[in-house]
């Protein structure tokens, strides 16, 4: 359970959150919707501790992990997806993947043998550099390595940017198989695919919360969406 | 061909011991982007600790081992007690390390003498095998061997072990490396010492090349950092490519051209800045800051106050306003003034220097506070000018000051054109490196010209300035209003381009230099016009110089000299043009009080105020005086607070057309 009540956060003088509460329950994968430099990815790098929140409180199961550094806050189970998917150039797409390996204590959970299980593309591609690969495989392998840290919530951020709308739903089906292990924090701008995956949905705008519901009762809500998503 | 075979032997040993020596730099700048002016001092640790080890215990190898723990350790306490808290402040990384060369030199001064110590090689290795008609030590051999498997091994570590990966992953994109769980921080000790410990370690091995002495400090950091440019940074490979070829460039030189020998590894660095400034295998990214660190530094320093009081005012002032900003210059003009007839003679003197190095002072503010380019060579123009009136006045026997004044400026004013063309081709910390790289070009060229320059002689017999008026003599009083005369054009000149639409403009170059040229502004011509009038201003306080001192000796162009100027703007404020002024002041009376009552430990203290400066005085005085001042301000302000943004008034439009 990832919770985030009356957060602020600044970029030097400037507010760019004005008090934002949102739940992550357990098992569920909750979506944030909004236009470009709403909050969204700030929202992400304040709960990885990326950019701390001046005020307001960040939990993860009940601890405090506000203020802690953003590698304290990874090893204590949040997995990051960036946006742009963040690929080590000079990396191998192992070494991409080893870097991050952290175990659980009873030794389950992500292997690079299960990533590879999980996606087969990423082993064979294991030898190339992290920058040769197409988008897709890019975000793959984000997600992968985000795994192979064996996090208990996943932060994505806009997964489905700049990729073909195949390729989009090659990754809503990831994410959805993930739902049974992880939780899920997921910025989106594509509404689509986060009606489709997400089990919950914020909208951001400004850097608040301005609405917040199951993804169907938002999808006949046509008001919010054209106030604050700009669409239908 | 023997010859050939021997001297490229010569140049594949150096290049060893040079690949060694560089490694760390080269690690530590390309993963944590930290510039480590200390990497030669560490050096120098290793070379004298081993020897100690070495003399104590009997064993070579002991000693080398002992000599690399030691600089590790250095590393170790440096990385972990002050730079980590400096992180992508590169400005106060330079400065703190600098501080360190001071302090390191010292306490080796202080443990071992002044005298230089001869390395030593180890009697098994101590035989010479011939080549043709020639003799080669079989230690050099050795050095071959050693640097080769360190560079394998090094390069193993970095591309085949998963803490390599780890590293490259750092340097990369760290902040998603540390996102994904990784401790970099101790990672970037851990290698910080590292290097550290493999430069130690070539300490005794490379002192049969590099000698045991107070000055192998500046000497190997200067190698060290023409390697790293040369080959590019943080890759093994590029290391050891620069390594190698400056190496032989070296050695060649030196066998075929033994007079200009010592150029020679300028050249090879000219010829790369000019036409390829990333080095020959460079990670070209260690280079350009992400955009993202551009936001960050831009959000840093727009909590700094611009220069105040310039700032208060930059809407047409009323007559109180004009008043209340120029009053604490009016008063200092006229304290200065009295104090000439009342100070006895030595005091005079003091001062007077106190007025030269101020003008040399705001000269490099220009540059380094608004411009944003840190400088380590600046004394460089100040030298080329002082050197002029010398050569004039000493050689050509010209006494007339109209003459020599404005000699000495044009030729400090064609110098930082030259060598501002080539130093732009980098930008951020390379600049910084290539400065340095001129700077020591220059005091070499003042050591080696003995027919011109008189070696480490020097020039000397500069008189007093003739003034060409029949009849009268300068005196010291009047001397040191001449002075006080350029101090006051200088400063008045300075002034009125900081505030001037290019002044602005260039603060927009530092803050961020991308938005600026999205702007349409020609960001290459604003620094370019700021190193040339930075420059020309120093070379004013060359010709005051020379005639200060009488004389011109190579050590006013070297290092220390750039160095003390840039404690003065640091510790007054940059980009305040009178905060370095009041720097000049503290630096020449503390050397002074300082060479009086422990005359040995003044780079010590120098050192200390450096780091105190780095790590507590952020923005020097200048803040700190301006807020006391702005308590005296008439009317209500017209300005909002020191925090928030100053109302630039007009917008100045230097663009293209």
């Amino acid at each position: 359970m990832l919770e985030l009540q009356n957060v602020e956060t600044f970029y030097g003088e400037r507010q760019a959150l004005f008090g934002v509460s949102l739940a992550v329950p357990k098992g569920a994968v909750v979506g944030m919707l909004g236009r470009n430099g709403m909050g969204k990815t700030t929202i992400i790098r304040t709960i990885m501790g990326i950019n701390p929140p001046r005020r307001g409180s960040v939990r993860l199961n009940g601890r405090e992990i506000a203020g802690l550094e953003p590698d304290r806050i990874a090893r204590l189970g949040i997995g990051f997806v960036p946006q742009g998917r963040g690929i080590f150039p000079s990396l191998s797409v192992k070494e991409n993947l080893t870097i991050a390996e952290r175990r659980n204590e009873d030794g389950t959970g992500w292997t690079l043998e299960k990533v590879y299980d999980a996606f087969p593309i990423l082993k064979k591609r294991q030898r190339q550099y992290g920058n040769l690969l197409s988008g897709g495989e890019q975000q793959m392998l984000s997600i992968a390595r985000a795994l192979m840290t064996n996090p208990d919530t996943l932060l994505m951020d806009e997964p489905s940017e700049g990729l073909a709308p195949m390729v989009v739903n090659d990754i809503s089906v990831i994410i959805r198989e993930l739902k049974a292990s992880h939780s899920v924090l997921l910025a989106e701008q594509h509404m689509n695919m986060a009606l489709a995956v997400a089990d919950y949905i914020y909208i951001i705008n400004k850097g608040t919360v301005v609405h917040e519901s199951s993804p169907e009762e938002l999808s006949n809500n046509v008001d919010i969406c054209r106030r604050f998503l700009g669409v239908c | 061909m023997e010859r050939i075979l021997t001297i490229f032997l010569i140049g594949i040993s150096f290049g060893s011991i040079l690949f060694l020596l560089s490694a760390g730099l080269s690690l530590t700048m390309g993963l944590m982007r930290i510039v480590n002016l200390a990497h030669g001092a560490i050096f120098m640790v290793g070379a004298y600790v081993g020897l100690a080890v070495t003399n104590i215990t009997g064993h070579f190898t002991i000693g080398l081992l002992g000599g690399a723990v030691a600089a590790g350790l250095v590393g170790l306490i440096m990385e972990a007690g002050f730079l980590r808290r400096l992180y992508k402040q590169e400005s106060g990384q330079v400065l703190l390390t600098i501080g360190f060369i001071y302090i390191i030199m010292n306490v080796v001064q202080w443990i071992w003498g002044a005298k230089p110590l001869s390395g030593i090689v180890p009697g098994s290795l101590s035989a010479v095998i011939g080549i043709g008609d020639f003799y080669f030590p079989v230690f050099r051999f050795f050095m071959i061997g050693f640097g080769l498997l360190m560079a394998v091994l090094l390069w193993l570590f970095q591309d085949k072990t998963k803490v390599g990966a780890t590293i490259r992953a750092g340097m990369d994109n760290r902040q998603v490396a540390t996102a994904l769980g990784i401790n970099l921080k101790r990672l970037f000790t851990a290698v910080f010492a590292l290097g550290s410990f493999v430069a130690g370690l070539c300490g005794l091995l490379g002192a049969p090349l590099m000698g045991i002495n107070l000055q192998v400090g500046w000497d190997a950091l200067l190698l060290a950092m023409i390697v790293v440019i040369v080959g590019g940074t943080g890759s093994v490979q590029g290391t050891l490519l620069g390594a190698m070829i400056i190496g032989l460039v070296d050695a060649f030189g030196k066998a075929y051209f033994p007079d200009i020998a010592y150029f020679a590894i300028y050249v090879a660095l000219i010829l790369i800045l000019l036409f390829r400034p990333s080095g020959l295998l460079g990670r070209p990214f260690s280079i350009q800051k992400t955009a993202e660190e551009m936001t960050q530094s831009v959000t840093l320093s727009a909590k700094m106050p611009l220069s105040i009081p310039a700032a208060t005012g930059l809407r047409k002032p009323g007559a109180r306003q004009r008043l209340y900003r120029l009053a604490p210059f009016i008063g200092a003009a006229c304290v200065l003034i009295m104090l000439g007839p009342l100070l006895p003679s030595f005091y005079l003197g003091m001062l007077t220097k106190v007025l030269i190095y101020a003008i040399f002072a705001i000269s490099l503010d220009l540059m380094m506070g608004y411009g944003g380019l840190t400088s380590m060579g600046h004394a460089a123009f100040l030298g080329v000018a002082g050197y002029t009136v010398g050569i004039l006045a000493v050689k050509e026997g010209i006494g007339l000051f109209w003459v020599l004044l404005p000699a000495g400026i044009v030729v400090a004013a064609l110098i930082s054109a030259i060598i501002g063309y080539i130093c732009l081709r980098v930008s951020g910390t390379y600049f910084l490196l290539v400065t340095i790289a001129f700077g020591q070009l220059l005091a070499i060229v003042a050591t080696k010209w003995y027919k011109v320059t008189g070696g480490t002689d020097g020039l000397v017999g500069i008189k007093r300035p003739d003034l060409g008026i029949p009849g009268f003599n300068l005196g010291p009083i009047g001397f040191y209003f001449l002075v006080f005369i350029a101090l006051v054009v200088c400063f008045a000149v300075l002034y009125r381009i900081v505030t001037s639409a290019y002044g602005r403009a260039l603060v927009g170059v530092r803050e961020n230099e991308p938005r600026m040229r999205s702007l349409g502004y020609n960001t290459w011509r604003l620094k370019y016009v700021a190193i040339i009038i930075s420059g020309t201003v120093a070379g004013v306080a060359g010709v005051f110089l020379a005639y200060y001192y009488g004389a011109m000796v190579p050590s006013t162009l070297a290092i220390e000299m750039s160095t003390a100027g840039m404690l003065m703007v640091i510790l007054g404020g940059p980009g305040t043009l009178f905060g370095p002024f009041i720097g000049a002041i503290v630096v020449v009376l503390g050397e002074n009080i300082s060479l009086t009552y422990v005359p040995d430990r003044w780079p010590l203290i120098l050192g200390g105020i450096f780091i105190l400066c780095v790590m507590l005085l952020r923005g020097g005085f200048a803040p700190y005086l301006s807020r006391l001042y702005q308590r005296f301000r008439p009317e209500p302000a017209r300005i909002t607070d020191l925090g928030g943004v100053p109302d630039l008034g007009e917008v100045p439009d230097l663009r293209e057309s």
